[in-house]
């Protein structure tokens, strides 16, 4: 484990974790026992070169997947065997996800798009609550610099101002743990730099513990920490 | 619902949604207009019998001389009568005022009639402008059979009773005024006069052949009916030789009401299976839907929708989707069944598809049922609901990871 001690008590933290997919009569090893800490306020990034196993150790983390073996736990508490429902409200309260492809609803506003994990999260409270959400909504688009778009649909914005949205959706629930899978890389190098620029003081900021898979040693440099995942082991 | 405004924006965004509504849509109309139809035809056909007939009809059996006053006594001292009028009705042949057919009944020249002899407290009948001449109230539909106007006379070849050989009558007429009663079966072949002077021209004893019953208001047809009968069997048989015949409205609309209620409900089967038909398209679109939009729905899970949800959301796009189709299949359905004489002129190029000589009226009745319209509602959401579970039992099976890789 290339993995610096941290006095603080992790936010999120996986040990032996392990994955293998079946691959016709026999089986791919991901993951083989990795085991990883993730604190307050500490931007990690996750290097590793492509089938290294990053996006694969971000969706177990994020619960979006079962692990064959190991342990992860969210402030202390295990959440690997969590069921589907319990599961889901994990990522929707305490987990934020951002993806290399963006993952917006083409059918949605801007803002609408942001709102998305806030209307899953209050369920029927929503209603009540939603004036006061819809003006959240907005402070986290004018935050991410797309106060002016809020309307506009996904089709109707750069790839840089979707994956600023992305960001925005991410952060509205301020989630204590923030897992962005290679955020930059369908992004030109300039766009992706404005991304990072944007995202890593915004995680920071708000003490978020995030996790940011990249295979770019310039964007790691940016990061906290650098750990690295090399044939399903952190090397 | 708290995601109902992304069904909102599929439903608005995706021409396939808003054409499974339609579909609903017309299923929902066309049954909203065939029931109303049916409803109509029932409740107008019911009308017409109540008004033409009353609400119970009492059938004296046999000529035998009870006077008017007594036999309306009896019917009167029963509970829920509201009123009791004596009828006269007799058949007869009707053919124009010198018509040489009425020298030889067998001629086609001729109808048969059946004359109402009815008094001025049921239907008041003015008296003939010409001396010798009876008045008489006909159809407009018989009078222009006939070749009638307004002042214009028939004659009529009838019997005397009285038991024992039938004496061939006859008896001119006068035409004074026009009845309606939207029902070609009873205008055609029917007509009223004064039932005093039809007891003369038939020497009928007593001058009534049946009654004309109205029950009080809230008082049901069958239970009169039941005390009338119950009434008469204890009335001694000295006073009452044979007892007489007592049939509801229901009873006297026969085989034909009947036949009309059957039809009313297997049509609404029938028609039924159309609605089912664009429910089951609510399968196909939501699965399609569930197909294409695989990656939104990876999208919701990784936000924190859970699986319950997942299949709540899709259960509430089905219930959308045939919301909206019932909202305008109702409208739909409510603007064919309000304007279906122009449907009518439309289909028919002009000419009516619905002929009141088959169809019995003169136009075509709707009556909308509210609670037929709530049980074709509830039955198309309830369809809607349940077709809408097996494509969102899918979505929900759906993993995440698998479909966040969809592009």
């Amino acid at each position: 484990m290339n993995d610096s001690q941290s006095p603080s008590a992790p936010v999120l933290s996986a040990e032996a974790v392990c994955k293998s997919y079946r691959m016709g009569s026999g089986s791919l090893e991901v993951l083989r026992g990795v085991s990883i800490e993730l604190h307050t306020g500490e931007v990690t990034a996750l290097m590793g070169s492509s089938g290294s196993g990053k996006s694969t150790l971000l969706q177990l983390l994020g619960l979006m997947d079962h692990l064959d073996s190991g342990k992860i736990a969210l402030r202390g508490r295990p959440i690997h065997a969590l069921g589907s429902g319990a599961a889901a409200k994990v990522r929707a309260q305490e987990l934020g996800f951002v993806f290399q492809q963006f993952q917006l609803i083409h059918e949605l506003s801007a803002l609408e798009n942001v709102l998305l994990p806030r209307r899953i999260a209050r369920g029927m409270s929503w209603f009540a609550n939603r004036h006061q959400e819809r003006r959240r909504g907005r402070e986290v688009l004018q935050e991410v610099g797309l106060g002016n778009r809020t309307k506009h649909r996904p089709d109707q914005l750069s790839g840089g101002e979707q994956q600023r949205v992305a960001i925005a959706r991410a952060l509205i629930s301020a989630p204590p743990v923030l897992l962005a899978d290679e955020p930059t890389g369908n992004l030109d190098r300039q766009t992706g730099e404005d991304v990072l620029e944007l995202l890593l003081p915004l995680a920071r900021e708000r003490g978020t513990a995030m996790l940011l898979a990249t295979h770019d040693e310039r964007i790691a440099e940016a990061c906290d920490r650098i750990i690295y995942l090399e044939d399903g082991k952190l090397a | 619902m708290s995601l109902l405004r992304l069904g909102w924006a599929y439903f608005t965004n995706r021409l396939i949604l808003p054409v499974a509504a339609i579909g609903i849509a017309l299923g929902v109309a066309v049954l909203f207009t065939v029931l109303a139809v049916f409803q109509g035809f029932l409740e107008e056909f019911e009308g017409s019998i109540r008004n033409f007939s009353g609400d119970v009809v009492v059938e004296v059996p046999r000529l035998v001389d009870h006077t008017t006053d007594q036999y309306q006594g009896w019917i009167e001292d029963v509970d829920g009568v509201e009123s009791a009028y004596p009828r006269l009705n007799w058949f007869g042949l009707i053919g124009r005022r010198g018509s040489k057919a009425l020298d030889d009944p067998r001629s086609a020249d001729l109808s048969g009639i059946l004359m109402l002899g009815v008094d001025a407290n049921e239907l008041p009948i003015s008296e003939a402008s010409e001396d010798g001449m009876l008045p008489m109230i006909m159809a407009q539909a018989l009078a222009i059979r006939l070749g009638l106007e307004i002042g214009g006379s028939v004659e009529i070849v009838t019997h005397r009773g009285g038991g024992g050989r039938a004496i061939p009558v006859r008896q001119t007429f006068q035409l004074v005024d026009y009845f309606s009663t939207g029902r070609f079966d009873q205008e055609i072949d029917r007509v009223f006069v004064r039932r005093l002077d039809l007891a003369a021209l038939c020497r009928s004893k007593p001058a009534f052949t049946a009654w004309k019953v109205h029950a009080e208001e809230g008082v049901d047809a069958s239970l009169l009916a039941e005390s009338l009968r119950d009434h008469f069997s204890m009335i001694p048989e000295v006073d009452l030789i044979d007892q007489p015949r007592i049939s509801t409205w229901h009873d006297v609309g026969g085989n034909f009401l009947r036949a009309a209620e059957n039809q009313k409900g297997i049509l609404g089967v029938v028609f039924g299976f159309i609605v089912l038909v664009a429910a089951y398209q609510l399968i196909a679109t939501l699965l399609l839907t569930v197909a294409e939009k695989r990656r939104d729905i990876g999208i919701l899970g990784a936000l924190g929708a859970s699986p319950l949800r997942i299949t709540g959301f899709f259960v509430g796009l089905g219930l959308l989707i045939s919301t909206l189709g019932c909202m305008l299949g109702l409208l739909l359905g409510w603007l064919l069944a309000t304007h279906l004489p122009w449907v009518e002129s439309i289909l028919g190029g002009g000419k009516p598809i619905f002929r009141q000589e088959v169809y019995k009226f003169d136009h075509i009745p709707v009556a909308i049922d509210f609670s037929s319209i709530l049980v074709l509602l509830t039955a198309t959401l309830v369809t809607a609901l349940l077709f809408s579970l097996l494509p969102a039992w899918r979505a929900s099976r759906l993993r995440i990871v698998q479909s966040l890789r969809r592009r």
